[in-house]
Parts: structure tokens; C-alpha cells; sequence
């Protein structure tokens, strides 16, 4: 009797607990700051290989971006971008550099903005992922996405820009992690430098356009990856098909997602959710729990069953 | 209609234009509308009137290319370029001479706006402008009646009071707009200019009707010396994605001499990527232009290119 006594007291602390962790969690789609950030302009470095600030640095916030962005705005604020720093940096006679640090609020939205872009450049060790060719580089690293380009590419901008990067990276303390959904995709015949990651359709739609309505109720509580695959399980070199994985807050969510998808986007789909489109690509969508997998831009009928399969095999692991 | 122009039209660019238009409207009057009671409305393609002003048969541009327009470490050399606006406007107005060339195109009684484009990747360069500048004063106007600007047209007194307007800018891909060229050089006149960015920027050449601008443009000047064919990174730009092509393209239809740089890009990307790679955002309002506008030719059929200089790796 008096142990019951005692387990209620405990059960509605663990239960207020829960419920305390639950409702204080932010949801899939917003950003998690990863502690205390420092002020951004303190992770640029004040001299380079002779390269110095050549004006005021500008500063700006999800609001003024468009002021730094001319036509790039949305992409950055769809990922919750918290600041930016922009920096140009010059020395006499040589190209000028230009620094932007973006605070993307969190790892995975750092990730989100570096991916923006086909990443296939060489990697230049610089940050968790980093992309240089010529005299451009970018990279992320705990909550931060980091792009610098010379406005011509010569030998010593080349070095200029590879020392900044390495030492801005240097100067962020964290690392950060990739988002989770990441490690649900099949890993066979994955075109790594070709992940977009994305919170809202209208991003996901300059992407891979798929209509012009929200077929897949994605929202700010919904996050999603979309890769690109080689043809012959990675064996051979063409494009084979696209896989798109959106994970829910529900399980209902995610069945609801897939109804409409198939309702909008393959209206003649067989009770597996497969059908070919009119352009003759294969397209189909199945969720797994609160996960909707779809396959897009398929050259041949497509084995959804299996990568259903493969994804609820990644997610045990 | 060719295949290239087909494209334009597809189904996957109404959808990416719809994207773009929506991503633009979601961004919401706090972001792009600046100027408060000043701004314009979006005009949606459907409600802009098309002008009834008939469009030619046929148009005629300049491609005028010089081995020598760039130095080693590709900076315009201000006296070639010079040369070959010189060359270029002779051709283009059929006369022997630049001083009676520009004669044709601007009076002394003239008020003249020189539109640039301050874009710090890629501007149209001090060294074209000054040579604009030159020839204008060479045709009579006074000093204190020509202006160069970009940013700042509507407030600079000289264009506020411009009898004509030569408009110089260089190609480039853009975020938006497909490309950025001549057509979509004017879009600063406007008071809200992201209000023009809806449906991939369908109705940019209703710019050209705009008061400050309509019937003042005397000659355009598509500048590609150092083309950007592809946009990478948060500003759009890295300089793996410009190439040397030592040019200039001259005419008096806005409409020719964009679609006319449009296929020079289309070649370049082919080019470089090996396969035909379609632009981000479909360029199709100079299709527009031409199609509801009226403002001029797009079709390349229809359009007749004076070569100038060397051709090699011309792409067209």
C-alpha cells in the first residue's frame, strides 16, 4: 500500500517530465541553437596572407538579407538563418575575397544551406563537410555555414582563400551533426554530392519541381532529404533515380502525406504506389511509419518495397 | 518555335517559375517591398495588358569581338573596347565613322541617361561606360546632361529629366530571371523591384513601358567580355563560371540582342557540362518580351547578326 503510495508522486514526476521534454523539444523543422553563440565577426580572421578587411563589415539578419543577396535570400532564410557576416577582403595589386559566415542556428540547417549547391569540389579539410575548386570554398561546421570566393581565380587567391577557410574553422569550436534523417538513405549507388536537405516545399520545388501545390504537407514540424542515385546500384556513372524521405511529427501525418501525394502526383498509382508518369519516368511513394518514402525520376519500374525495407533497416541500426 | 524555345514553355518551367513565384510571395511584403505606399502591385502575367505596338519582321544586332579586350589578368582594355563599341555602332547604324554613327543615335539637345549595372561580381565596367560617356559628349550633349547610374536612377536628377537612355550591362545567369541582360537592366526604374520577380520574372519587358523609360532606349549594350554561364554559392557567382568571350553584342532591339546572348550561354553550358543543362530558373521572359510585350524580336530565325572581328569559339 505504501509502495502505491510512493509510485504515484513518482509516476506523475516522470510523466510531467516526459511531458516537459516533449513540449520543450522544438520540433523537426526549427532550429536548435548549439549554445552560447559567439559574435560572428570574431570567427573571421583580421589578416591573411597579406589579405585585410577592406571596408565595414556587413552585417545582416533573416530580414535584410536580400540586402547582401542579390536574388539568393529565400534559400538561407528558409533554413532559419539567424545572422550573416560579410567581409571583403584585399591586398594591393590581387583579386579581392569575399568572406560570408552565415549562422544557420543549427547544425543541420548549416548542412542544409552548405547542400543548397552540388558539392563536388575536392575537400579542402576545413569545417565537418567543405567543397574548394579554384578559389572558392565553402564548408560548415557546428551551426555555421561558411562561403568565400575571390572575384578571380589565380594562384595566391587560391591559398588566401584556403588559409581563411581553415582558419575560420578553426576559430568555431563545435562540430555538429549532420541531420539524423541523413542516415536513412540506402547507401548503395548514393550521389553524396548531390543530398538537398529541406524543411518547406517551396524549397524542395526548386530542387525537383513537383507541383505547384503542397502535396506532401510539409511544414515547419516536417524535415526532408532528397538524393540522387546511380543507375546499377552505384556501379554505373548516369542518374538513375531520385529518393525523397520526409519524415513527420505522426504516423497519421505521414499517411495522410502519402494519400495526397498519390492522389496529386500519381493519380493512376497500383496499391503498391507505383505508376509511370506521363513524361515516362516511374514515380512511387509508401510511408513507413511517420516516414513517407517516395522515388522520383525513375528510369525503370522501381523496387519500393525494397528501399521501404532498406530505410526501416537503416533506422534500427 | 525550335526546340530551345519549346523548352522554355515546358511544364517542369511552369511548375519552377510557380516555386519561384510562390517562394517570392511567401517572403511577404516585409521582406521585398521596401518603399512602402511607393511600391507597384505584382502584376500577374494574365492582367498586364499586352501593347498593341506591332513587333518587326526581322531585327538586327552587332557581335563584335576583339582578341585584344582583355589583359593578362582579364581587365577590360579601355582602349580596345573602345574601338570596338566604335566599330560596333558604325555597324549597327550603317554608317563609315563612330562620330556619325552616335550623330544618328543622340542629339545635342539630348538628356542622356547611361544605364549600368553596378553588380560587384560582374558590372559593366568604368571602361565602357567612360567610352559611352565619350561618344555621347563627342555627339554635342553638355557635360551636366549625361549621367552614368544604376542603383540611384530614379533619384539622379538627370535621368529623372532623360530625353534617352543607352543601356549597358553584362550577361550573366541569375537566381531569378533565368538570366540577367538587357531587358532586365531597367528593372531599378521601378520603385519595388522584386515586385518583378513573380513567374521567374515573366514581365520584365513591362519594365520598358514604364514612364522614365518608354521609347528613350537609343541603343543596348549587352556586354560579354567575361560572361557568367553558371551560379554557384550564396551570391550566385564563382569565377570558374565566367569565361573570356572578348565581346560585345550592339542593337537597338533589346529583345534580339537578349535572346541573342541567351543562346551564346546555352552553347557555353553545353560546352562546359557536356549535356544539355537547362538553367535553374527558366528564362523565358524574353520570350515574353517578344510574345505578349511586343517589345521585340526573340526569335533567332528572325534575327540578323553582323559578325565583327574574330569568330573562333563564338558559340553561334
Amino acid at each position: 500500500m505504501c509502495k502505491r503510495w510512493f509510485r504515484i508522486p513518482f509516476l506523475l514526476t516522470v510523466g510531467g517530465l516526459v511531458f516537459f521534454l516533449i513540449t520543450a523539444a522544438p520540433p523537426a523543422g526549427l532550429s536548435a541553437p548549439s549554445g552560447d553563440p559567439p559574435d560572428p565577426a570574431s570567427l573571421l580572421p583580421g589578416q591573411v596572407l597579406g589579405y585585410v578587411p577592406q571596408e565595414k563589415d556587413g552585417v545582416y539578419t533573416a530580414d535584410t538579407l536580400y540586402e547582401l543577396l542579390d536574388g539568393g535570400a529565400e534559400v538561407y532564410r528558409s533554413f532559419h538563418v539567424r545572422r550573416v557576416v560579410s567581409r571583403r577582403y584585399g591586398k594591393p595589386g590581387a583579386p579581392d575575397i569575399l568572406a560570408d559566415l552565415f549562422d544557420m542556428g543549427s547544425s543541420r540547417d548549416a548542412f542544409g544551406a552548405y547542400h543548397h549547391d552540388i558539392r563536388d569540389g575536392r575537400d579542402a579539410t576545413a569545417g565537418v563537410e567543405s567543397d574548394m575548386a579554384g578559389s572558392s570554398l565553402s564548408f560548415w561546421k557546428d551551426r555555421y555555414f561558411v562561403s568565400l570566393v575571390a572575384l578571380a581565380d589565380t594562384p595566391d587567391t587560391r591559398r588566401a582563400v584556403l588559409d581563411l577557410g581553415r582558419e575560420i574553422a578553426a576559430k568555431i569550436r563545435g562540430t555538429g551533426e549532420r541531420p539524423k534523417i541523413l542516415r536513412l538513405l540506402p547507401r548503395s549507388g548514393l550521389m553524396k554530392e548531390r543530398v538537398s536537405y529541406f524543411h518547406d516545399w517551396t524549397y524542395l520545388n526548386t530542387r525537383h519541381v513537383i507541383a505547384d501545390e503542397n502535396l506532401l504537407l510539409l511544414d515547419e514540424e516536417t524535415e526532408g532529404i532528397l538524393a540522387r542515385y546511380r543507375d546499377e546500384a552505384g556501379k554505373g556513372s548516369r542518374p538513375s533515380h531520385l529518393l525523397l524521405l520526409v519524415r513527420y511529427p505522426t504516423k497519421e501525418r505521414a499517411k495522410q502525406a502519402v494519400e495526397k501525394f498519390l492522389a496529386g502526383y500519381l493519380p493512376g498509382a497500383d496499391r503498391r504506389g507505383i505508376a509511370r508518369r506521363k513524361e515516362g519516368k516511374w514515380a512511387a511513394a509508401q510511408a513507413a511509419g511517420d516516414l513517407v518514402v517516395v522515388v522520383l525520376d525513375a528510369a525503370e519500374r522501381p523496387d519500393i518495397g525494397k528501399m521501404v525495407s532498406e530505410v526501416r533497416r537503416a533506422r534500427t541500426r | 518555335m525550335n526546340d530551345k524555345s519549346r523548352r522554355w514553355w515546358s511544364r517542369r518551367d511552369f511548375l519552377r517559375s510557380a516555386a519561384t513565384a510562390t517562394v517570392v510571395g511567401a517572403a511577404g511584403a516585409s521582406v521585398f517591398c521596401r518603399d512602402g505606399a511607393e511600391t507597384q502591385p505584382v502584376k500577374p502575367l494574365a492582367e498586364m495588358a499586352p501593347p498593341k505596338r506591332p513587333v518587326p519582321d526581322r531585327a538586327r544586332i552587332v557581335l563584335v569581338r576583339d582578341a585584344d579586350a582583355l589583359d593578362a589578368g582579364g581587365k577590360p582594355r579601355a582602349e580596345v573596347v573602345a574601338r570596338m563599341l566604335d566599330e560596333g555602332v558604325a555597324a549597327l547604324t550603317g554608317e563609315s565613322g563612330a562620330e556619325a554613327a552616335w550623330a544618328k543615335l543622340v542629339k545635342p539637345a539630348d538628356t542622356v541617361g547611361i544605364k549600368s549595372n553596378a553588380w560587384r561580381f560582374l558590372s559593366t565596367t568604368p571602361e565602357i561606360e567612360e567610352a559611352l560617356r565619350k561618344r555621347i559628349l563627342g555627339a554635342g550633349v553638355t557635360e551636366d546632361r549625361v549621367a552614368i547610374d544604376d542603383r540611384g536612377v530614379l533619384g539622379n536628377p538627370v535621368f529623372q529629366r532623360s530625353t534617352a537612355l543607352i543601356n549597358a550591362r553584362p550577361l550573366r545567369t541569375h537566381h531569378w530571371a533565368g538570366v540577367g541582360s538587357c531587358i532586365k537592366n531597367y528593372i531599378m526604374f521601378s520603385p519595388d523591384p522584386p515586385s518583378w520577380h513573380e513567374d521567374a520574372c515573366a514581365n520584365l519587358a513591362g519594365l520598358w513601358d514604364l514612364p522614365a523609360v518608354r521609347d528613350k532606349t537609343r541603343l543596348n549594350v549587352l556586354v560579354m567580355l567575361t560572361p557568367l554561364f553558371h551560379g554557384k554559392g550564396p551570391h550566385h557567382f564563382d569565377p570558374r563560371y565566367t569565361w573570356n568571350y572578348r565581346g560585345l553584342i550592339l542593337g537597338t532591339d533589346v529583345v534580339a540582342v537578349d535572346a541573342t546572348g541567351l543562346r551564346i550561354l546555352e552553347a557555353k553550358r553545353q560546352e562546359f557540362f557536356g549535356e544539355d543543362q537547362p538553367f535553374a530558373t527558366s528564362p523565358k521572359h524574353i520570350r515574353v518580351a517578344e510574345e505578349k510585350f511586343r517589345l521585340g524580336v526573340a526569335d533567332p530565325a528572325r534575327i540578323d547578326i553582323t559578325r565583327l572581328g574574330p569568330m573562333e569559339g563564338a558559340l553561334i
